[in-house]
């Protein structure tokens, strides 16, 4: 008798979580990456360039938002992204001015959702040529941080607001269309980036010049604590979604 | 005496404020606003044809059937219109069929693209089709604002205490409803590249 009843308590507190969608991870700062496949480095990289991108016009800057999650549990990216981007609530509240990049690793879809008040700038479209056009062919090549600093780099430069001192990448070239002189041209000045970068001896700090959080003192500590979701405190260095709304502007893709 | 009056008034204010007498006109303009963003985003979805129409053309002339298919759903949708305060059942019944028309139309348009690998190549469709899907996710995540919207909105004016309140003062009639179980109610369709 007391057998059944703990039975039927555990089946009643199982129900719910059946027909509910992947729970949102919290929010602590501008990459969540749940499934671990960025590197320090990368992570730091990341961090520094959507920090420099919000610290404009006294932190009303585009709020880039980055998660990364092993996979979807069977829900459909828009409905996944749509559900985080409204709980985060990213972006400022009278701009509307939050992007979010997920990336579902197991599943090989990523999705670039773009908030309400930017929607004119970076559009679908636009958003899909990063995706086919920068973000697929490096995840294919397991370049995780590199697709990703790239597509936010191209996203921020679509909408003007690319921080001082992050280079700007030239237009993607989307999807299959280069030829494969266009790949050997790439490799080509790939290698002899790499040797003037070596001959210079420009270490990564130097060039990206991103963020200052390399030295790993501002980074992830006690500023974002747990209190990212929806009205934490903006201030000291908090990372939280500041009201911006969506409306399901953006686009999907696999790699 | 004006003294009592006051407080008295304050009393009924207090106690209205509780009973629906500011949330559920607030609840209606929410629908309003709802509803103004669903057919926005159909609105947005036809706009794109003529365009994706036009492309395709380009490449598969004799496709005339299914282009010609995907414009006159697009004709039928476009004429059906609802504003917001005449959200009857029928009237979103009739505006659900022809949305549901062209968005077949557009799903044979897409399936016959898949037989010519240089339009699906091309780089003006593949943004027409990012923007369809887009366009389709926006549509989904409208409806399901409405949906919600409008369960609010009933909830107010036919559940105890505020639909009191509704029968006193207001004597709204619950809104229509989408249907739960149109296909595209949750997803958005899949466009395979």
């Amino acid at each position: 008798m007391r057998l059944r009843a703990l039975a039927t308590t555990a089946l009643l507190a199982a129900l719910p979580a059946l027909g509910q969608a992947r729970d949102v991870p919290a929010l602590t700062g501008p990459v969540v990456d749940e499934a671990g496949v960025l590197s320090a480095p990368d992570l730091r990289r990341l961090d520094g360039l959507a920090r420099a991108a919000r610290d404009v016009e006294g932190r009303r800057g585009v709020q880039l938002q980055y998660l990364l999650v092993r996979g979807l549990e069977g829900e459909p990216i828009e409905n996944f992204a749509i559900h985080v981007a409204e709980t985060w609530k990213l972006g400022d509240a009278a701009r509307d001015n939050g992007v979010l990049l997920v990336v579902a690793v197991d599943d090989r879809k990523v999705r670039i959702e773009v908030g309400n008040g930017i929607e004119g700038e970076l559009t679908d479209a636009q958003a899909s040529r990063i995706i086919r056009g920068s973000i697929a062919p490096a995840f294919r090549a397991g370049q995780y941080g590199d697709g990703l600093y790239q597509a936010g780099v191209e996203v921020l430069q679509a909408l003007g607001a690319l921080p001082d001192g992050v280079k700007a990448r030239p237009e993607p070239r989307a999807g299959r269309s280069s030829s494969r002189f266009g790949g050997i041209l790439m490799a080509g000045l790939v290698i002899l980036f790499i040797v003037i970068r070596g001959l210079f001896g420009l270490g990564r700090r130097g060039f990206w010049g991103g963020g200052g959080g390399w030295g790993g003192g501002g980074g992830f500590g006690g500023g974002f604590g747990g209190g990212g979701f929806g009205g934490g405190s903006s201030g000291g260095g908090g990372w939280s979604g500041g009201g911006g709304g969506f409306s399901g502007g953006g686009a999907s893709g696999s790699w | 005496m004006t003294n009592t009056r006051t407080v008295f008034a304050a009393a009924a204010a207090l106690l209205l404020g509780g009973c629906g007498y500011q949330s559920i006109p607030r609840a209606e303009n929410a629908v309003t606003a709802a509803w103004a963003e669903v057919e926005n985003q159909y609105q947005r979805r036809s706009d794109l044809v003529p365009n994706l129409v036009e492309t395709v053309k380009g490449y598969a002339s004799h496709e005339r059937e299914t282009l010609e298919g995907v414009m006159e759903a697009r004709a039928k949708a476009t004429s059906v219109q609802i504003s917001a305060n005449d959200l009857t059942p029928e009237k979103l019944k009739a505006f659900e069929a022809a949305q549901g028309q062209l968005r077949g139309a557009l799903g044979r348009l897409l399936a016959v693209a898949e037989n010519y690998p240089q339009l699906k190549a091309n780089e003006n469709f593949r943004d027409l089709q990012a923007q369809l899907e887009g366009t389709e996710n926006r549509i989904a995540i409208a409806r399901r604002r409405y949906i919600e919207g409008v369960q609010a909105f009933n909830d107010l004016v036919t559940v105890p205490p505020t639909s009191w309140t509704n029968s006193m003062f207001y004597k709204k009639q619950p809104k229509a409803q989408f249907a739960a179980t149109t296909p595209d109610a949750a997803t958005a369709p899949k466009v395979k590249f």
